[in-house]
């Protein structure tokens, strides 16, 4: 007789056996030397961030003589609080190579599981195959998570010892960036998940995603174009667009926008559940 | 009545417009070890990929103990398909145990017996980067018996060993079959091995099952009712014209010393013994050779052995 019940209820899935294989996921993804550099660059950019500030508000003299640039007083250029450290250690860790380094264990967990067979070897044991996407999705996130506390407390720490907490920049409000700038770590997790289910190479998800997301500036290029002409409906695209939904960290500065958490909504879902489909549907090398 | 172990029916799987597996039927009853032999292309790793559900199949079903959802059985099969892999970087006990949880089968305890029985007890917290090639097929036959399966579905084990490791496999393999009761399901170029390990056999030949049973009911002549016989006489010129005269007789060479062997199609040893002394000649000696498994599978498949 056919067996009606969902592939979750048939599959005998319990939360404890979800849960180790988490922790069987963790144990390998901090093993590889992607998560720990991750955790590394995170590290050093609150600390770089803190001690160039501080380098910089000895330069400008303390309140005595103020260094200059273009004529400039430093003092007057440069937030000297907690909150503008945080956020100068968030700005550096988003700039490149936080994101990049994500990627990199993302397309390790997926992609290269793949290419060198070490996922056939869960897989021939047949769970439900969301499951293994989920285990690997929830260790990056809480490595996302991880990297960005890594940053955040020493740049916030080291701001605190140096300059206190006064400034136009509230540290409640940078803390509110990181968050954001978490969700926006998780929409490229998920592009690199989905990228990891069409490549079989580390290097080919990271340039699959670098070629995903210049596409992504050229179409918002040509998105911008048709908003000048006014065609409407551009907008609300271009609001969706991966781009647009990894830039949402800037929510901090308090120029919030709520279309670029909908494009990162969309993005994300969109991405998952792609990847879900294909990945259920993928020959297991 | 106890279910089968494994049982394919209309298994099929096409790769663009080649067929790699067709509508395959197999049966493996429990405490089997069922030899699943065929040339290189005929598509024995394709079908225990869709056994295993690794790859999609087109069509048909796989059911394992009754249950035609494996993902439900998963505990029950052990599996090692082509060369094992591993995080090379994990220590081969930190592999099992990942195994383990993906599994959600299987505990310490299961991991240290599968680890003594393939003989790696003693460098199971070493990386598995230091391990030779012999160690690594060991360890993923470790692998496949954590959580004390009742299913082994393994896909050339002894490929890469050299001889004492094949040895070392094969009486694995035996005294799992033996002492534990397991059923084991595998496939092999290595005739020889299989002939001396499995209870029954299936050969595969471009995705089609075109011989299943025992060894020995194969070799008797289901399909290929061909058998040879060493002839000796006295009187060899007058053997030779008379064997040349008979229909479904055929001269092949030279037996062992003296003797001619011949090939029968239809006429079965004793018939052929007694028309020749209806003729007058004397039969010194008649040996009906035994044919190998190899002979069979030579015999069954087209495709040259490599």
């Amino acid at each position: 007789m056919t067996d009606r019940r969902a592939p979750e209820a048939r599959s005998g899935l319990t939360t404890r056996h979800l849960l180790s294989m988490i922790g069987a996921e963790a144990r390998a993804i901090y093993g590889r030397g992607s998560a720990r550099l991750a955790m590394v660059v995170a590290v050093l950019c609150g600390v770089v961030v803190a001690l160039a500030m501080q380098w910089l508000f000895t330069r400008a003299g303390m309140g005595a003589v103020d260094a200059q640039i273009n004529g400039n007083p430093i003092s007057q250029m440069v937030e000297f609080s907690a909150g503008a450290v945080g956020g100068w250690a968030l700005r550096l860790r988003n700039l490149f190579v936080l994101p990049l380094v994500l990627l990199l264990a993302t397309a390790a967990s997926l992609a290269g599981e793949l290419g060198d067979h070490t996922l056939r070897e869960v897989l021939v044991r047949p769970v439900p195959r969301w499951s293994v996407l989920a285990a690997k999705f929830v260790v990056l996130a809480v490595l996302a998570l991880v990297t960005q506390a890594l940053t955040a407390a020493p740049a916030l720490g080291a701001g605190m010892v140096f300059f206190g907490t006064d400034g136009p920049t509230s540290v409640q409000g940078v803390l509110l960036g990181y968050a954001a700038s978490w969700l926006s770590d998780l929409g490229l997790i998920a592009i690199g998940m989905l990228v990891s289910t069409f490549a079989r190479s580390v290097g080919a998800v990271v340039v699959g995603t670098m070629l995903l997301l210049m596409a992504d500036l050229g179409i918002r290029a040509v998105l911008q174009g048709m908003i000048w002409l006014g065609v409407s409906g551009a907008e609300a695209v271009q609001r969706a667009m991966p781009g647009n939904a990894l830039a949402c960290w800037e929510g901090f500065t308090g120029d919030w926008d709520p279309a670029a958490f909908v494009g990162l909504a969309v993005i994300f879902g969109v991405c998952m559940a792609l990847t879900g489909w294909r990945f259920q549907r993928l020959d297991v090398p | 009545m106890a279910s089968d172990a494994l049982v394919t029916r209309g298994l099929t799987r096409r790769f663009g417009s080649r067929v790699a597996v067709s509508a395959l039927d197999l049966r493996v009853r429990q405490g089997d070890v069922y030899g699943f032999l065929g040339p290189n292309g005929a598509g024995k790793t394709t079908a225990i990929r869709c056994i295993l559900g690794l790859i999609r199949r087109d069509a048909g079903e796989v059911e394992i103990f009754g249950d035609r959802h494996p993902v439900r059985q998963r505990a029950a099969v052990g599996a090692m398909v082509e060369t094992p892999a591993f995080h090379g970087w994990m220590t081969a006990r930190a592999n099992l145990e990942r195994a383990c949880a993906f599994a959600g089968a299987g505990d310490a305890a299961s991991i240290a017996e599968a680890l003594e029985r393939v003989g790696l007890q003693g460098r199971a917290d070493e990386r598995v980067s230091t391990y030779s090639l012999g160690m690594r097929q060991r360890l993923g036959i470790a692998r496949a018996l954590v959580g004390r399966p009742r299913l082994l579905v393994l896909d050339e084990p002894t490929n890469g060993l050299d001889p004492r490791g094949m040895r070392e496999v094969r009486e694995l393999l035996a005294e799992l079959a033996r002492r534990d009761g397991l059923t084991i399901f595998v496939s092999s170029h290595l005739l020889g091995e299989v002939e001396q390990l499995c209870t029954r056999v299936g050969i595969l030949e471009r995705g089609r099952m075109v011989a299943e049973g025992s060894v020995e009911e194969l070799l008797r002549g289901t399909g290929v009712a061909v058998t040879e016989v060493d002839l000796e006489s006295p009187d060899r010129d007058r053997l030779v014209a008379a064997l040349d005269a008979l229909v479904g007789v055929e001269r092949i060479g030279d037996g062992e010393g003296d003797r001619l062997r011949v090939r029968l199609d239809g006429v079965s040893p004793g018939e052929l013994n007694q028309r020749l002394v209806q003729q007058g000649i004397t039969v010194s000696a008649l040996v009906p050779m035994q044919k190998s498994l190899e002979d069979l599978f030579l015999t069954l498949t087209t495709e040259e052995l490599t």
